[in-house]
């Protein structure tokens, strides 16, 4: 951008603040940088914003700086303007400098403390900012589903619906394995899908068949694939579907075990069903059935429901007498909180038990159960024929495997879903593969097609018709310093990093521009055009009103790093109900707290803050779903250093809040700032120690530094 | 019609989804919504963080609100509702009837003067909106304003400096020709009034759990409404609302999760002894063991359902429950008392399966058909949180786009 294209607009507010000293400050601060400066009148105004759009039009202007109150931040009141003069309505950068907030009187229009720094800030950073061009780029449109079962095959009829290439991975011989669980009018939907699939065109179909692995990133990888025959195929595809779930196991408290009288509920279904079976199996005349759902871990509706209509078939004769155990019924599925009453008008006992659950007397020939009575409030006994339990996924080396192979960690209780709550509904920890079903850890059909059908749109989003356009050349590598150590392809939360003739390079279909890599690369190779250590560099300058010659004296001096799609939108939301930053606290919005580093703090206490807080989503709840986490550790060995130069680690803070959170971001920055004026100034800004104290920092890494080369 | 432009009907989290992601694929939206605001009951829910995410879904929102608010394929019709719905050749001509703003978005520069005279503020006459996108950034609502009640006040017009509230605005109607329309008009929040015995609306320090998500997200913790004082003891009461053989026969899915998390936000950030009354507990999916055992740390989890809550004369509420068959029943002392209320079925849902040609189900939720070229998303389906409705969201967007192209000219 041409220094000279550049305008700076102020707003003097609707009751004249322009002879005051901080709007003189403000403009000072504005004619440091190269730019023409204009002060206007109530640009909150529809008037006033038509006159600044007229004004950058009239003078060809390339971009502009507005420096207003919040209410310019309004969607549409300039970029309306703007269009209006056929103007790119995004070109003006709106700067919210004012002291009134919203919801108090309108007299008291007033430039807001530390405004002047802001606005140096901002014209620091928007030297930086850069346009890049959108490219077409070549990505496949074939889609592979990992599964089999009602989940993948409505994920595979989704995908094929929404005109993509279909490859179905199936690990089993059938298409429509037994999922007695799911009821006959899942099997029978299963089934059309199915013989639907078989005949459609653009379906490739593997039975039996085995990923043996899976490169490159979104819309690009190369998967190999091995067929029932043991032959190996190459494809290209665009993105994966994993629908496929671990393997399921019986759901039994340590001390019982399964053996012909204690079987699974899908058995039970089989056996349910065909009654000479169940004679066979157990004898004629009388039977006492028991049923459980959530004896060793927690049950959901899926399970309840199957569980339910088994104990109402059994209940059916009159012979026969069934319990039905749940620790909490999860009856939280349609019409299922009717179907447990219908189940009880029929004669099925349901029995509640606490948390000590089902025992077994192992004592007695018969099946000797005991559990607490929650209601009853006592132990209570009984002696059944059989004994049903319900299955929950059990991830065995083989559901590892794969999961390895997909890139991706196989949770706590199997789901493949990252701990981040925004991933949900079905990202997973590698851009371009999605989870649907039993492989997000949750067996319920009602929700499969939700998912399956989002998964289409999902890949619509990212592959388009085979061209979708990114922004390339974002992320850089500097070829000269990279050693190829591969740390940035390790700690990319979505799997944008990927080696390309052995240099990594990053996907723009699903790199949010987090900055984890950057700040995490060992050798510092690796730049985000726009969000350069440079540019932060001299912003976190401008902040410590070092650039413009305004010092913060007599200020505290808090630096806030502020997480752009947690902390700032709640900052913003404070400011709107009335609570500006407190004066003393200066903000700079990071793209994502895992672009942080240990530098970016250091430079802070370098420039004279008293302190440094760091403002990101909370642990598991990251927007790019893994930065923070990063952060959080660089934030720990950033401590030790601080203890290390003798400065100590309370002088930087960390704090997560959710953009919901405007009192508690408000609050998280107050408490740093109480807590710094008990510390002290900066020491820092006693000159001579500080540079011995650096020295000693700096020593230390270049010795380290020396090892390593 | 030149392009297919598609009705979303509900700016709730679902609706609002649905509209971005239709507009995303270079879609146009029209996005009728009824009230002020967009955003819908999912706006309102609070972080449950105690340093920790403790994935409340509350925060999935947000990101998709502001997008939608600003997006330049969206336009965005609020205070509106749908009349009337016409088959026509391309589609559905639909009759959109809007209330008027009363507030001139263009003038109004949100000074606030209004807010500080208004003398009817308390009871909510003019609104302020939960997303900071939200433009314009006041609302009047003709309910609680004095003007409209008896013509009295007009200290806000008289007061304006910019001339931007003028209380002499209509209702207009306008008609949009589109292709095709997503139905996402949500639920309703219980309403416990009726149920006397559990206090609501006798005693201030009975609350809603909705109201106490709105507490925790406008304060950031919880207070007894009677004095403003912190609440140290809690009691939420479960399944208000749900699981009633002569009511909502069903449960609402939401309601455990969302107790046990602010429970375990009060118990975390507050210190709050907090107990919890239920007959099952929901919660289900993603690493629900440790999340159960973690929650029977925190918390008091009581299985049984109370059966009297009144104020106390020397102070504070009382909770008669009985802990167990045969065992002597308690009285105990609390500060506050939350009551989970459940999913309702949107009392609009008649009219609108009238007005689409949808279906009702026994529980009188949507079921999901509806004419040509209608689908559904969101809650307005039945109890769902917000993961699902936005997971829903994605589903209509796909029918619609299936049908969109199908019907090529
Ligand atoms: C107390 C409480 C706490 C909760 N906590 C959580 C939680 O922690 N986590 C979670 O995931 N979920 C929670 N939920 C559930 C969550 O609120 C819902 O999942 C979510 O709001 C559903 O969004 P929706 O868009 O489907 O419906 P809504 O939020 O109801 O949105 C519907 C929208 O449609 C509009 N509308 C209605 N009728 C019409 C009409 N006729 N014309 C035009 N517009 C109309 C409404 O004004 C509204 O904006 C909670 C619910 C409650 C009651
Ligand atoms: S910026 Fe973030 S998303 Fe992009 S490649 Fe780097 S780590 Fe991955
Ligand atoms: S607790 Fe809820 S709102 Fe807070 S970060 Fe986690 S999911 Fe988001
Ligand atoms: S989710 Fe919990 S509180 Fe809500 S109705 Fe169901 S069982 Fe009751």
């Amino acid at each position: 951008m041409s220094a000279a294209s550049l305008g700076v607009f102020l707003c003097q507010g609707g009751r004249g603040t322009a002879d005051s000293l901080e709007f003189k400050q403000l403009r000072w601060a504005a004619e440091a940088a190269p730019g023409a400066v204009f002060t206007v009148a109530q640009s909150c105004q529809a008037e006033g914003a038509q006159a600044i759009a007229r004004r950058i039009k009239e003078l060809g202007l390339g971009a502009a700086v507005v420096g207003a109150c919040p209410l310019l931040h309004h969607p549409g009141q300039l970029s309306r303007a703007l269009a209006a003069e056929g103007l790119n309505p995004d070109m003006a950068t709106v700067l919210d400098l004012c002291a009134r907030a919203e919801g108090e009187r309108s007299g008291a229009c007033a430039v807001a403390p530390g405004a002047a720094a802001a606005l140096s800030q901002a014209l620091s950073s928007l030297a930086f900012s850069q346009e890049l061009g959108q490219e077409e780029m070549a990505v496949s449109t074939r889609v592979l589903v990992l599964g089999a079962g009602l989940a993948a095959l409505m994920a595979a009829r989704s995908m094929l619906d929404a005109g993509y290439e279909v490859v179905l991975l199936s690990p089993g011989k059938r298409l429509t394995p037994p999922e007695p669980l799911l009821g006959p009018e899942a099997a029978e939907r299963a089934g059309e899908l199915a013989s639907g699939l078989e005949e459609a065109s653009g379906l490739g179909l593997f039975r039996q068949g085995r990923l043996l692995s899976l490169g490159g990133t979104a819309g690009q990888f190369t998967a190999r694939i091995q067929d029932r025959g043991g032959e190996t195929h190459a494809l290209e595809l665009g993105g994966v579907v994993v629908a496929q779930g671990p393997p399921l196991g019986l759901n039994l408290p340590p001390g019982i075990e399964p053996n012909e009288r204690v079987i699974s509920l899908s058995e039970l279904k089989g056996l349910a069903s065909a009654p000479e079976h169940l004679k066979k199996r157990l004898g004629e005349g009388p039977l006492k059935v028991a049923l459980a759902v959530g004896l060793g871990r927690q049950s959901d509706p899926l399970t309840l429901r199957a569980a339910t209509l088994a104990a109402m078939e059994l209940a059916q004769d009159p012979e026969r007498e069934v319990v039905l155990f749940t620790g909490n019924a999860k009856v939280a599925g349609p019409g299922l909180e009717r179907l447990t009453q219908e189940a009880r008008g029929l004669g099925v006992v349901m029995v509640k038990f606490t948390s000590g659950g089902l025992r077994l007397n192992a004592a007695l020939p018969r099946l000797a159960l005991e559990w607490d009575e929650e209601v009853l409030g006592r132990v209570m006994a009984d002696e059944f024929d059989l004994l049903a339990v319900d299955q929950v996924p059990q991830p065995d080396d083989d559901y590892r495997g794969l999961a390895g192979t997909l890139g991706l960690a196989v949770g706590r209780d199997g789901s493949l879903q990252p701990e981040a709550i925004s991933a949900l509904p079905l990202a997973s920890g590698r851009g371009g593969e999605w989870l649907v079903g039993p492989a997000r850890g949750q067996g319920e059909p009602m929700r499969w097609a939700d998912e399956a059908a989002d998964a289409a749109r999902a890949a619509r989003q990212l592959l388009g018709r085979g061209a979708p356009l990114a922004e390339t050349g974002r992320v850089l590598v500097d070829r000269k310093r990279c050693t190829i150590c591969l740390t940035c392809v390790r700690v990319c939360p979505q799997g944008a990093m990927d080696r390309l003739f052995r240099r990594p390079v990053s996907n723009p279909l699903v790199c949010t521009t987090c900055g984890t890599c950057a700040a995490e690369c060992p050798m510092e190779a690796i730049q985000i055009v726009g969000l350069e250590d440079e540019r932060y560099g001299q912003e976190i300058a401008a902040a410590a009103g070092q650039s413009s010659g305004l010092s913060p004296a007599g200020e505290r001096g808090l630096l806030v790093l502020a997480c752009a799609n947690s902390a700032a939108p709640a900052l913003h939301a404070a400011r709107l109900k009335g609570a500006p930053l407190p004066p003393g606290a200066r903000l700079i919005t990071v793209p994502c707290a895992g672009k942080v580093d240990l530098d970016m703090v250091l430079e802070g206490i370098r420039r004279g803050f008293d302190g440094v807080l760091m403002l990101s989503c909370h642990e598991d709840a990251c927007q790019s779903l893994g930065g923070s986490t990063w952060a959080a550790r660089r934030w720990e060995h950033l401590g030790n250093l601080l203890e290390e130069t003798g400065l100590g680690r309370e002088r930087v803070f960390r704090s997560g809040v959710a953009p919901s959170q405007a009192v508690e971001a408000r609050g998280a920055i107050e408490n740093a700032l109480a807590a710094l004026a008990e510390l002290g100034p900066n020491p820092l800004k006693t000159g001579a120690r500080v540079r011995e104290m650096l020295s000693r920092f700096t020593l230390e890494m270049d010795d380290t530094f020396a090892i390593v080369s | 019609m030149a392009e297919k432009r598609v009705l979303v009907i509900g700016g709730g989290v679902a609706g609002a989804t649905a509209a971005l992601e239709l507009a995303e694929q270079g879609v146009p939206v029209d996005l009728v919504e009824r009230d002020d605001f967009l955003g819908g009951h999912a706006a309102w829910l609070a972080c449950k963080a105690v340093d920790q995410c403790l994935k409340c879904n509350g925060c999935l929102s947000e990101p998709r609100l502001t997008a939608t608010a600003g997006h330049p394929l969206i336009s965005l019709h609020r205070r509106a509702e749908v009349q009337s719905l016409t088959a026509t050749e391309q589609g559905y001509q639909a009759v959109v009837c809007q209330r008027p703003a009363y507030i001139d978005p263009e003038r109004c520069t949100a000074c606030g003067l209004c807010l500080e005279a208004c003398p009817a503020l308390e009871d909510g006459a003019i609104r302020l909106p939960r997303l900071a996108a939200e433009s314009p950034r006041l609302a009047i609502d003709p309910e609680q304003c004095l003007y409209f009640k008896d013509g009295r006040s007009t200290v806000c017009v008289d007061l304006c400096p910019e001339e931007a509230i003028d209380f002499r605005q209509e209702d207009r109607e306008k008609a949009l020709e589109v292709s095709a329309l997503v139905l996402a008009t949500g639920f309703t929040p219980f309403d416990p009034t009726p149920r006397e015995r559990l206090g609501y609306g006798r005693f201030p320090d009975v609350v809603t759990a909705f109201e106490l998500e709105r507490m925790l997200r406008d304060q950031g913790r919880a207070i007894r409404p009677s004095d403003g004082r912190p609440a140290n003891k809690v009691a939420f009461i479960q399944c208000v609302g749900s699981r009633e053989v002569a009511g909502n026969n069903y449960c609402s899915r939401v309601c455990c999760g969302y107790a046990l998390r602010l429970g375990r936000a009060l118990s975390g950030r507050q210190g709050c002894e907090v107990a919890v009354f239920y007959m099952d507990l929901q919660s289900f999916g993603h690493a629900v063991d440790d999340f159960l055992d973690a929650a029977a740390s925190e918390l008091r989890l009581i299985r049984s359902m109370p059966y009297d809550v009144y104020g106390h004369h020397q102070g504070g509420l009382r909770v008669d429950y009985q802990p167990g068959e045969g065992q002597a029943p308690v009285s105990e002392p609390f500060d506050l008392v939350v009551l989970s209320v459940g999913l309702s079925p949107n009392p609009a849902n008649q009219a609108l399966a009238k007005l689409t040609g949808a279906g009702l189900d026994e529980s009188g939720f949507l079921d999901g058909t509806g004419r040509d070229g209608v689908f559904l998303a969101g809650t307005a389906l039945g109890p769902m949180d917000v993961a699902e409705a936005v997971a829903s969201a994605g589903r209509a967007v796909e029918q619609t786009l299936g049908y969109l192209e199908e019907m090529q000219p």
